[in-house]
């Protein structure tokens, strides 16, 4: 027997449903909301308007004003996080592939190595910047890579190639191994069944993974803040938090260079957003064996 | 068998960047650590921590990490758990969860830092308006840590609420159509069947996250600068001001944390079966 509920029709529910969701979205974007409406206002109109009030003038002048702040930034992230979460995407592929094909392979010990490589690379992402960071900038410094593209790029690997190396080994383990056996009979090599049956298959867990690093690298404070000497080597959240930690920044334009900076982030995840839930999603069907 | 085991060559680049980047350099930390300035053997740079409070340090970073993870853990269960039914508007919705992630860390600490603003603040604003008493978000420690960790949360809730769901999409329907037959009601079957098959997936999260969030640095770094500090923001802090030597000691100390809470973890999650 049912206990008894209060009786509600189904529709009454299925309202009281969307004004709970609808009182939850709205609390968990305020941070965002006041970015934008505030990069909108006056200086003046910030300070004495009540927060959550849209603007009562609008004006794009704020956003005019911090354009070329975040102008050189901005490409320097783009180049920095495109090369670096490609490159450590792909490597992180040809890891997963190594432990999948290790995984069906049956020679004295191939369990023990899988194991040991294996934690290997996860203790990679573990590792803290700090714990790197005289070491890593001494190095960086020494082969003369300071301050440039492939110094900021090299570090990013350090971290991204392990992240991307265990989410892919989790994508990969999808593939029936049959298709492997398969190709191998038809005289496929390795580089070929990688290239040619693997990542074709993979594809959505390999889209995932490489809008989450460069999500990751592109929020990245740390390194580009060690790394960087110069302002016109920086890196977007570095740029903004110098920005805005100057003397004297108005107000309306640290909202305005808040919401350019997350500009690109967003957008990626406005529009690929549901491509990388769903591919994190379908591990919970096929990361059993994880 | 030499065109078997040419699939090595697929993991050798992972490993050797990882081992020259990051293993050589962190074995190198922590050599420096026992070194002095004229390159000797010395554990004096551990016992000049003591100087920069080192223990109080230590308790403020387990304060902010325990915080922050059971925040997330609760919104991405309720989250996980919203996503898992069918309704209209699901997708819009599953985007809105998401957009912290795209927003810098930089970007939400100084988000936050308005909200939490002691006049004028939204925190504020909002307390006032349910009549609640408004108070100083930075007026001591533990309210500086807390506020840390609310702005952490909101920043790391996504991706939490993305293991999670995707762990609750793969227990079987079944089971939950036998316990509502039996009777039990939605909280009974979320704490017998939910919880304990998601065990697994709440580790992962648990690591991913809490590592993760040892090395918070950007939003502490903003929202209260050196005070009070946590371990990650200590060694910069040291790093900027004193002797690298000094600075690779914190740095030791971090690392330590984390292989424990590593260690744990895999007990606890019962290891990477």
């Amino acid at each position: 027997m049912m206990r008894e509920r209060r009786v509600l029709s189904p529709y009454t529910k299925s309202v009281l449903h969307y004004i709970a969701l609808t009182i939850v979205s709205v609390i968990w974007l305020i941070p965002v909301y006041a970015m934008i409406i505030n990069g909108f206002k006056s200086n003046l109109e910030v300070a004495s308007s009540p927060v959550l009030v849209p603007p009562s003038h609008p004006t794009l002048s704020p956003y005019m004003a911090v354009a070329h702040v975040l102008e050189t930034p901005i490409i320097n992230s783009l180049i920095v996080a495109v090369i670096a979460s490609l490159l450590s995407t792909i490597l992180g592929s040809m890891g997963a592939y190594f432990f999948y094909v290790l995984s069906n392979s049956y020679f004295r010990g191939s369990g023990m190595l899988s194991n040991f490589l294996f934690s290997l690379i996860a203790l990679g992402t573990f590792i803290p910047y700090e714990a790197t960071l005289i070491p890593l900038t001494r190095f960086i410094v020494d082969i003369n890579l300071l301050n440039s593209y492939p110094g900021l790029i090299v570090s990013m690997l350090i971290f991204y190639i392990p992240t991307a190396a265990l989410l892919m080994s989790l994508f990969v383990t999808v593939v029936p191994k049959s298709l492997i056996e398969a190709a191998r009979l038809d005289g496929a090599g390795d580089v070929k069944i990688f290239f040619k049956v693997i990542l074709p298959l993979v594809i959505p867990g390999f889209i995932s993974t490489l809008i989450f690093i460069i999500i990751e690298s592109w929020n990245n404070f740390f390194l580009p803040l060690v790394l960087t000497t110069t302002p016109s080597m920086r890196l977007v959240p570095v740029a903004v938090e110098a920005y805005t930690g100057g003397y004297g920044t108005l107000y309306n334009e640290t909202f305005a260079v808040a919401t350019l900076a997350s500009l690109i982030p967003l957008i990626i995840f406005i529009f690929l957003g549901r491509y990388f839930i769903r591919g994190l999603v379908a591990l919970g069907g096929a990361g059993k064996g994880v | 068998m030499n065109q078997n085991l040419k699939y090595f060559l697929f993991v050798i680049p992972a490993i050797a960047y990882i081992g020259v980047f990051a293993f050589f350099p962190s074995g190198e930390a922590v050599y420096y650590s026992f070194l002095n300035s004229q390159g000797q053997f010395t554990l004096s740079n551990y016992k000049e921590l003591f100087y920069f409070n080192i223990g109080g340090t230590i308790i403020n970073t387990i304060i902010v990490v325990s915080l922050a993870l059971f925040l997330e853990l609760l919104l991405g269960l309720g989250i996980a758990a919203v996503l898992t039914w069918e309704f209209r508007g699901k997708k819009a919705f599953s985007t809105l969860v998401i957009v912290p992630m795209g927003v810098a860390t930089v970007v939400a600490a100084i988000a936050f830092s308005f909200i939490f603003q002691t006049s004028g603040g939204y925190a504020n604003s909002f307390l006032k308006l349910i009549d609640l008493p408004t108070f100083n978000w930075y007026a001591n420690k533990y309210i500086s840590l807390l506020t840390v960790a609310i702005s952490d949360s909101w920043k790391n809730t996504p991706i939490v609420a993305l293991i999670l769901l995707s762990g609750m999409l793969s227990i079987p329907r079944d089971l939950y159509n036998a316990a509502a037959l039996d009777g039990a009601g939605p909280i009974r079957r979320f704490f017998y069947i939910t919880l304990p098959n998601l065990k697994k997936f709440i580790a992962i999260a648990l690591i991913i996250r809490g590592v993760s969030e040892f090395n918070i640095f950007a939003l502490p770094l903003i929202l209260i600068g050196y005070h009070p500090s946590i371990l990650t923001t200590l060694a910069y802090d040291l790093y900027s001001t004193s002797t690298i030597y000094l600075s690779s000691a914190a740095a030791v100390i971090l690392l330590a944390f984390i292989s424990v809470f590593i260690a744990i973890n895999i007990k606890l999650g019962g290891g990477n079966k």
